[in-house]
Parts: C-alpha cells; structure tokens; sequence
C-alpha cells in the first residue's frame, strides 16, 4: 500500500490510493446511518418499558443516537488503539487519520487534520448563521405588523428559541472553530493541534447536536426560548424541549474538549521563540475565551441534566412544590450566560485588534496594555453574573456588589478602545473589506457597552429588564460588535483557507447593507424597549407597531446582505481570482506558508525573533500620543540591518 | 544521520512535550469536572438554604451509612494500590509490579458495583423532593465518574499487556492524576450526601 | 521605560521577511494637526449633542406616572448626555483616522510606531474610573432611595401571576380585581407583593416605574411607587411563560380617591 524509503536527504512517502469503500467507512455516512440505527433501537426499547414516558423514549433515544453516530464515523477505533492496540500509530496511520490523500473526502470523515476540522467548523458556522437569520427574518415578519398573524404563538416561541440557540451556539465558535483551528497552530509555529483526536471529537460532537436540535420541530418545538428557563422548561406539553437540553450537554462537551485541546497547544507547541509574550494577540484572545468556556459551561451542562433528570425522572430541582427553585435554575444558567458573552467576545476583539495592525500597517498601540485589558475582562465576567437577577427576586443583598463589578468591566474595555483607536491613529490604513467590519464593529460596540451602563444601573434596569431595550442591546454587542469581528476575520483568512479571494466590492456592498441595516433594526429597537416593549413578543401592541415595523424594513436590508455574502463566497470559489500567500502583508506565521496549506504546515519549524507587530522601525520611536514630533533624519534611526534578516 | 521529514516531525513530538500534554489535558479535564461537582454541591447548599414551601427535605432520608461507607473504602483502597504501582513504575518504566495495578482496576469496578448498589437501594418515592433529587443525582454522577476511571483503567491495563507503556512514563503519572481525583470527588461527594 | 514589547535586537519573525520598512516622514510644516483637529471636531460634536440630547430625549421617552419612573427618566438622560462624549470619542477619531490617513492601495511603507505614554494611560484609567465611580455612586444611592422609602399608609396589592393572565388582590379591602384592571388611586404609595402559580412571569409596569419576577413558591415585593398622574397604562408580563406570553397584559387605571373608593365598594370591600 504505502512505503517509506529512508535516504539521506528526507524519506519518501508515496501517495496512498483509496478505495471508495475505505473512504465511506468509516465516515459521516457510516455515522449517520449507525447512528439513526442505534436512536430507533433504543427508542423501541424504551417505548417497550416505558410507554407513557415520552421525554424517556426521546432523550434515550438520542443517547442512542450520539453513541452509535461516534461509533460509526469511528470515534471509539482510536481508544480502542489506544489500549488494545498491537503496537503505536505508525506515521502511515497517522496520516491517514489526518486525511493525507483523500481529496474531498476527507471534510466528511473523523479527519484529525487541524486545517480540515478548521474547515469543517466554517461550513457549519455559516450553515448555522443561515439558518439562524432565517429564524431572525421570521421574527421580524411576526413583528412588522401588531397581532400574533403569520406564525401560531407556539411556533413562533420555537421560532425564538431556535433564533436565539442557534447563533449564540454559532457565535460561540465563529473564530475559535474555524480560525482557532485552522489558523492559530500556523501561528503559533506548530504542526497540529495538540490532540489531533480530540479536535475531530470536539467538531463531530457540534456536528451531533445538530440533527438532536432539528428534531424538535418534529416533538413540538420548545416554548422557552434560548435560555431554557425552568420551572417552564419542565412543564410537560411536548418532548420538543428535551431536544434543547439535550442538544446543549453536547455542545458544552464539545467547547469542553475543544478548550482543552486549544489551552495545551498554545501550552506546549510553541515553536522555538514562540514564548509567551510573543503571542499573537489573536491567540491569545482565543486562549483567555476558552479558559472561560471551560469554567463557564460546566454550570450550564449540570442545569441541563437537571432540566432532563425533571423532565425524565421526576426529580424536583426547580419544582418550588416539592422543595426546588427556579433561582437555582437562573444562578447555574447565567454563571454560565454572563462569562458566555466574553467567550464569544474575546477572539472577536482579538481579531478586530491584530487586523487593526495589519490594515494600519502599525503596531499595536499599548500591546501590553491591551492584553491586559482581556485578561481583566475575562476574570471580572465571571463575576458578574448576578445582574441578570437583579429583578429576580433572588439575593437582593448581593445586587450592589453586582452592579460594581458590572460597571467595572467599562473600564477594561475603555482600553480596549483606547488601543484600537491608537493603532489607527496615524497609521497607513488600507480601506480593506476586513478593515470595514472591524471599524463597523468598534462603532456598534460603543453602542453596545455603552447601553450595557443603563442595563447594569439598578434602578433603570428595573424599567428595562425583559423588555427590547435588553434585546436591542444585545444585539449590538452580540451581532454588531462580535459576528462583525468574525466577519473581519471571515474575510481576512478566507483566501489562506481558501485559495480565493473573495470579491472585494461585494464585501463592501454585504458590510454596508449590513451595517445600515442592523443600525436601522436595533435602534428602533431601543426606542420600542425605551417604550416599554417587553420581549418575547408574538402579539406586538399596537402601542410599538411603529418601531417595530420600522425595525422590520430595515432587516430586509440585512437579508440582502446575506445573500450577497452567500453569492459572493459561491462565485469566489468558482472563479474567484486566486489568492498569494502573504495576501495582506501580515507579519504573523500564516501568512509565511504557502496557500493552500500543506498537511504539514511548515518545511521546517521557523524559529521566532520577536512580535509580530514590528512595523516601522526596528526600534520604537516613543512619540506619544498625538504629540508627534517632526521626522527630521537626526531623531529618527536608519532601518536596522537586523530587521531584514 | 538520516534527517526526518517534516511529516514525520508531525509524527514524533519530543518525551518532554508529551508528557507535558498529557499532563496539560488531564489537568484541565480535572478542572472542568471541579466545576461540575462545585455546580452540584453549589446547588445543594442553596437548595437547602432556600427550603423552598419548607419542602426541600419532605420525603426524603438520609442514605444508609454503611453501602456508602463500605464502597468509599473501597476507593480509597483502589486509590491506594494505584498509587503503590505508580511509584513503582517512577522508580523504573516497567518495573511496576502489574498485579497491583489489577488489583487497582479490579478495586475499581467493584466501586462502581457498590456504587450502583447504592444507587438502586436509596429508597425514593416518586415524586422525588428537592432533597431526594440531588442525593439521587450526586449518586448517580459518582457512578458515571467511577465508569470513566474503570474505562480507562482498563484501557491502561490493554496498554501495560501489550508493552506498550515503557516507552511512554508519562501516561502513568497523567492518568494518575485522573485516577486520584476520582477517589477524592467520590469521598467528597459520599460525605456531601451523607451528611447535608 | 513604557513597554518594551519590541525586543532591542528585533530580527524578523518569519523565515521570508516583508520588504524592508522604512519611515514615512512628512516635513512639520505642511502637515496638519491631526490631533488638534479631531479634539476640536470631538468637542464640538460633544456639546451640540449633550445639548440636543437634553432638549429632545424627553420627547422620546414615554411619559411617566409615577415618582420611580421620573426619577428613572431622569438617570436615562443623564447617562445618555454622560455617553455622548464617551461614543463620540470613539466615532470621530475612528472616522478622523479612517479619512486622513487612508492609502489606496496597499501601502508600500509601514506607518510610524505609536506607543501610549504612561501618562496618558494613567490618565485614561483615571477618567473612566472616576466616570465609573460617579455611576455606580449615582446607582447606589438612587437604588437605596428606592429601597429605604417608607411611606405613610401605603397600598398594598398582591399580584399573582400564571399563565396567562395577572390577578391582583387588595388584601387591605378585601377585593380583588376581576378582569385585566389595577386600579390605583393617584398621589398615595403603593407596594406590589409577587408571586407566580406556575412558571416564573415578570410583572412590570412600566409608567410606576416596578418590575419584579413572579416566582412560584417565592414573594418578591417592588420598591414603593406612587402613581402622579391620572390614566390608563399598560402591566405587561416580561418573562416569557410560554405559549401566550405576549397576551398576558392588563390594564392599569390610576383614578382620583374617590372613584377608587367606590370601585372598592362596588367589588365588595370596605375602603
């Protein structure tokens, strides 16, 4: 099959052929086909025992599903190896499992390939924004005129929850899966991620939960929107709910396994040079968000199985009746929901920082400073959760303190601000489409933050809590300030990853739709929740229709967007021109390989000398801020000789 | 010298930067689960705290001393063998006297028995108390704890058969990171029950 | 001195170097003061929208009924005057930046390294604090106001929730509302005690300025409110219950005492 000769310069490994049978077993097909199998198996046993027990029969059911979809696409052959095995992976093993000479064919199997995982993430990141914004539009449309008149109010509950689970699942992963995968082991010089295995794991178990949350428009839907409160999520009506719970503890496994997997290799597979203050500030970004994730998303995985275990075997955690609590229930959720926002947040502002440098041809303005406003950002969310409760009911002792550490999270972020505004400031900018974004992104964020304050202030969150003013809010930091970042980044490594280059005046055309679109949404929005709009609204009151039709029109811009960023990346693909491997003349090791990437990244390992950010001279003139004096010959220093080796 | 391809350096990661993955993921594998079991002792404090309508407790006891009691000793005991052939593996990869790393295993899935055991003889009625619910819940996520221990010791025994352990140190000490922690969330989480 | 994040001796970080950089140097005198400039555009900007905001806002904001939701009408306009200057110090030199210092086509040259003196950090760090410090004073202080009233023979109304509608009970008089209607008389305090049957609701009123969770199994209690104005108003449930969340509104009435006391009578309680 395979051969490796030995010579004296490099050993050869020859192309390996494979049949279409090696290459449909195991993979996504085998997967599916064992795993909706195994789902209806189990579902029959459990009918059989337990005939009135539907959320039985349905979360069974769907452990069915995942065990036999793992064992399918062959999960379990490498542990298997692992223990049993004869003797360890050869290299021929090896690169077989990271798809080395499967074409195509290797996106659709258990492939450990960082730059394959990478891939597979970005499809299903755009797969589940699509979906997700054809939920928004149908919102929009329920809400353009008053009266709950094209959708029943139990589908358009689901419609919400769906809407709401689904892009903040896509947010959660729209740069650490695709480009924390694909990109940050080239940046930081290495090879692969450092458990090839589990990378694949941590994609497949996303891919899992998606067929698992699809199904409950078949069981009913879920009538609690994204945050799945209880006792109203243990309610009986339809098995539909069990899907979102279920669908969330193989979710929080996959960040899991994912925040594992990106933390050790940032740990240990830095190249030589690589230490830790050389760190791309994107790498970083996405390390800091996944450390939070992995403390955040326990809380949120153990609420789930109690919403199942009440669901399924009658306990009572949030039954108030029999002893439980809905507060309970909201303290696990948001001890999850507040550090949720920052995983999203982080490696979006990281982004929007290395692009700011990139696109400014500067270096980063206080590079340390703005580390450390991320790292400070990422230790006060944890704290924070408590402002979700203010109204509650629950801990009213404790409001005070919350509120302190809310307000105090401005600070760190003022710096954000600060270091981004700095780097542009005098620098050489390329009006470039990632360029667009991050700037549209640095404008929807003020908004956002800023009415964070309001919503962070005891007294007028009381005004505004669980009304549109909170949606609108969110929106702006979520969408307008994250999913722009993602976008920057979207376009940034699209044609790394890629090959291509995607068309430039449609990027603009998709940022400024876009842009004028959201802006139109949600701040009509913010005026219908300064009304008193509340949330959740299938029967808007004629009191809001205006807001809110004016709100719809401008979400038609935002389709539009969509779909010219759809036909934008369909042409490109088709024949876009292709793209050079140093397409933006970034300094960070991505950049340094060619495009398309080969499986084993680097030649030869580089080793690092200093940032990558060293634009300019090779010494830092310390000018100040604004305060720039005149760049006369005698107060500037010639290019180093050092800096062009 | 033959100097290796960069396919095979994709391949061959240095001793020092496996050991220091392997360490690296159980580490925080260990501290994604802290987090589990503080969110579920977390729970049962505030729950106990809220006494909700005063019924947290109603229809529930405390579980039986001695099921619990006995499959904690014996944990501790697994724990215990586990760490007597891991300082013999330290001392010489190899050398680790194979019969009490079984006896280690063995100790193991006889917790997970116990644990089952104690599980299925609780005693709850339907519908379960806030009380009852999370005495059951922390039972039965030691149970899962203790499968995942087994799990793997069972696969590391796969390995030790097979030979394959020598050329890798590390994974004995990584997985005794693991192995330790399990046994000490057990006593914590039967102490919890017993005692809330 | 200030960060060192360039190591002294910075070689290149990549095996295949960028072109070399070299400084794009203007001469003093022909070269505006970019930062003057924007300073100037930033105040400028600053006072006309504090101005505009202070004059308009109240137009925008729904009107309010109550003591709670004067006050909170108030803390909304202070804090959206307070973030003018704070957005636009963002907005103008974004903007500024990305107008006089665009190229058009990939830039050939690197951009002269910036780095942020220790004042100026200090000086910012210090701003925002103290910006920060004077919001959570100000929330505080209005919060405990909130909290610590204690009126002189205050109403109280008991409100459950379940879904999907409010009931609302005086346990003073004995009465309780039938139909979707509070109804409240103006000028005297008054105390709403929550709970739920069900699932968590949220019963919020806007114009008094309250909201609070019904929590089933729990009793919450809103701050004391005293409704100014005569009218009708909305109570909305802003915690979605399920299936007709967005349905289950009722009627405020805030009525003069004397029609208050005969709708008491008229339900059968005693004023």
């Amino acid at each position: 099959m395979s051969e490796t000769t030995t010579t004296n310069e490099a050993a050869v490994i020859v192309p390996r052929h494979y049949t279409l049978r090696q290459l449909l077993f195991p993979s996504v097909v085998s997967g599916v086909v064992l795993g909706v199998v195994g789902a209806v198996v189990v579902y029959f046993i459990v009918r059989a025992l337990q005939p009135d027990n539907y959320d039985a029969q349905v979360v069974f059911a769907y452990t069915g599903w995942t065990l036999f979809f793992f064992a399918g696409i062959g999960a379990f052959n490498g542990i298997w190896r692992w223990g049993f095995a004869r003797h360890d992976d050869t290299l021929e093993e090896a690169l077989d499992l990271a798809g080395k000479d499967q074409g195509l064919w290797r996106y659709f199997r258990y492939t450990t390939d960082h730059k394959v995982v990478g891939m597979q993430y970005l499809a299903t990141v755009l797969v589940l924004f699509f979906v997700g914004s054809m939920g928004a539009f149908s919102i929009r449309l329920e809400q353009s005129v008053p009266g709950a008149i094209f959708f029943t109010p139990s589908t358009y509950n689901t419609i919400v929850g769906m809407h709401g689970i689904l892009m903040i699942v896509a947010s959660i992963v729209m740069v650490s899966g695709p480009f924390g995968n694909f990109v940050l082991p080239i940046m930081i010089g290495a090879r692969d991620m450092a458990f090839p295995r589990l990378n694949a794991l941590s994609y497949w178990l996303l891919f899992a939960a998606i067929p698992v949350f699809l199904s409950t428009l078949f069981l009913g839907g879920f009538p609690t929107g994204w945050t799945g409160y209880a006792p109203l999520a243990v309610q009986g009506l339809t098995p539909g709910m069990d899907a979102y719970c279920f669908t969330i503890i193989l979710f929080a496994i996959s960040t899991t396994v994912a925040a594992l997997n990106i933390i050790t290799t940032v740990l240990v597979l830095r190249t030589k040079g690589m230490t830790l203050a050389r760190l791309p500030i994107f790498v970083w970004g996405v390390m800091l968000s996944v450390f939070l994730g992995l403390t955040a998303f326990p809380s949120f995985l153990i609420s789930q199985v109690m919403v199942l275990t009440d669901r399924v075997f009658h306990t009572s955690f949030f039954i108030a009746a029999n002893g439980g609590s809905n507060w309970l229930y909201e303290h696990l959720f948001w001890f999850m929901g507040h550090p949720e926002v920052y995983v999203i947040a982080l490696p979006a502002m990281a982004v929007a920082a290395e692009l700011s440098a990139v696109f400014s041809r500067k270096t980063v303005f206080g590079r340390r400073m703005l580390l450390g406003s991320l790292i400070t950002i990422c230790i006060l969310s944890v704290l924070v959760w408590g402002h979700h409760l203010y109204t509650s009911g629950s801990n009213t002792a404790l409001d005070a303190p919350y509120m302190l550490d809310t307000e105090l999270i401005s600070i760190p972020t003022g710096f954000f601000f600060l270091a981004l505004v700095g780097t542009l400031w005098r620098g050489r900018i390329w009006i470039t489409v990632p360029l667009l974004f991050v700037a549209g992104m640095l404008v929807n964020f003020v908004v956002g933050g800023i009415t964070g304050i309001y919503l962070a202030d005891l007294p007028t969150d009381e005004i505004l809590h669980g009304g549109m003013f909170v949606t609108a809010h969110f929106h702006f930091t979520l969408v307008g300030s994250m999913v722009f970042g993602a976008f920057a980044g979207f376009y940034y490594w699209f044609p790394k990853m890629l090959g291509r280059r995607l068309n430039p005046r449609l990027g603009a055309l998709h940022f400024w739709l876009f842009e004028i679109g959201f802006l139109g949404t949600f701040l009509s929005l913010f005026y219908a929740g300064l009304q008193g709009e509340p949330r959740w609204s299938a029967n808007v009151s004629p009191l809001y229709a205006t807001a809110n039709l004016i709100a719809s029109l401008f979400a038609i811009l935002i389709a539009v967007s969509v779909f010219v960023a759809v036909y934008n990346v369909i042409i490109s693909l088709a024949r876009g021109e292709v793209a050079t491997a140093d397409e933006w003349g970034a300094r960070t090791l991505e950049w340094t390989v060619p495009t398309p990437v080969p499986l084993e990244n680097f030649a030869t390992l580089p080793e690092v000398k200093g940032t990558a950010y060293e634009y300019g001279l090779s010494e830092p003139v310390d000018k100040g801020f604004g305060l720039h004096e005149p760049a006369t010959p005698d107060t500037m220093d010639a290019p180093s000789p050092q800096a062009q080796s | 010298m033959s100097s290796i391809t960069a396919f095979e350096e994709m391949h061959h990661l240095e001793p020092h930067v496996r050991s220091g993955r392997a360490q690296a993921g159980v580490i925080m594998f260990i501290i994604s689960d802290v987090l589990s079991i503080l969110a579920l002792v977390a729970a049962g404090g505030y729950l106990n705290a809220l006494d909700t309508l005063r019924q947290f407790r109603a229809g529930g006891h405390p579980p039986a001393l001695l099921p619990g009691l006995l499959t904690a000793v014996v944990l501790v005991l697994s724990g215990l063998a586990y760490y007597g052939w891991e300082r013999g593996e330290r001392k010489n990869p190899g050398a680790g006297q194979r019969a009490i790393f079984i006896l280690a295993v063995v100790l193991m899935i006889l917790t997970l028995a116990g644990q089952i055991w104690v599980g299925l003889t609780l005693g709850y009625a339907a519908p379960f108390h806030a009380y009852a619910s999370l005495i059951m819940l922390l039972t039965w996520y030691s149970a899962f704890h203790l499968l995942l221990a087994a799990i793997i010791g069972l696969l590391l025994l796969g390995r030790i058969i097979r030979g394959r352990l020598v050329e890798h140190p590390y994974i004995a000490q990584a997985t005794g990171y693991w192995w330790y922690y399990t046994v000490i969330a057990g006593v914590i989480l039967w102490l919890f029950a017993t005692f809330l | 001195m200030s960060e060192a994040n360039i190591d002294a001796n910075a070689g290149s970080v990549a095996p295949t170097p960028p072109p070399p950089p070299t400084p794009a140097a203007t001469p003093a005198s022909r070269e505006p003061d970019h930062f003057r400039r924007v300073l100037t555009i930033w105040v400028v900007l600053s006072v006309i929208g504090m101005v505009a905001c202070i004059f308009l806002l109240p137009y925008i904001l729904p009107p309010t009924a109550s003591n709670l939701g004067s006050v909170d009408n108030f803390t909304i306009v202070l804090l959206t005057v307070l973030a003018i200057p704070v957005a636009l110090f963002v907005f103008v030199f974004l903007a500024y930046s990305m107008f006089a210092f665009r190229v058009r086509e990939r830039p050939r040259e690197d951009a002269l390294p910036l780095k942020p003196r220790p004042m100026l950090q200090v000086g910012f760090l210090g701003i925002t604090s103290v910006l920060c410090l004077f919001l959570i004073i100000y929330g505080l202080v209005a919060y405990y106001q909130e909290a610590s009233a204690a009126p002189a023979n205050p109403l109280v109304v008991q409100v459950t929730g379940q879904q999907w509608t409010w009931t609302f009970y005086y346990p003073q008089y004995g009465v309780s509302s039938q139909g979707q209607v509070l109804e409240l008389p103006v000028n005297r305090a008054v105390q709403f005690v929550v709970t739920s049957k069900d699932v968590l609701h949220g019963f919020a009123v806007r114009t008094l300025g309250v909201r609070v969770d019904a929590n089933p199994g729990q009793v919450t209690t809103t701050p004391y409110t005293t409704p100014t104005a005569i009218g009708q108003y909305p109570v909305v449930c802003v915690e979605l219950c399920g299936l007709y969340h967005s349905y289950m509104w009722s009627s405020l009435k805030v009525v003069d005492q004397s029609t208050f006391n005969s709708w008491i009578t008229s339900q059968g309680g005693h004023p």
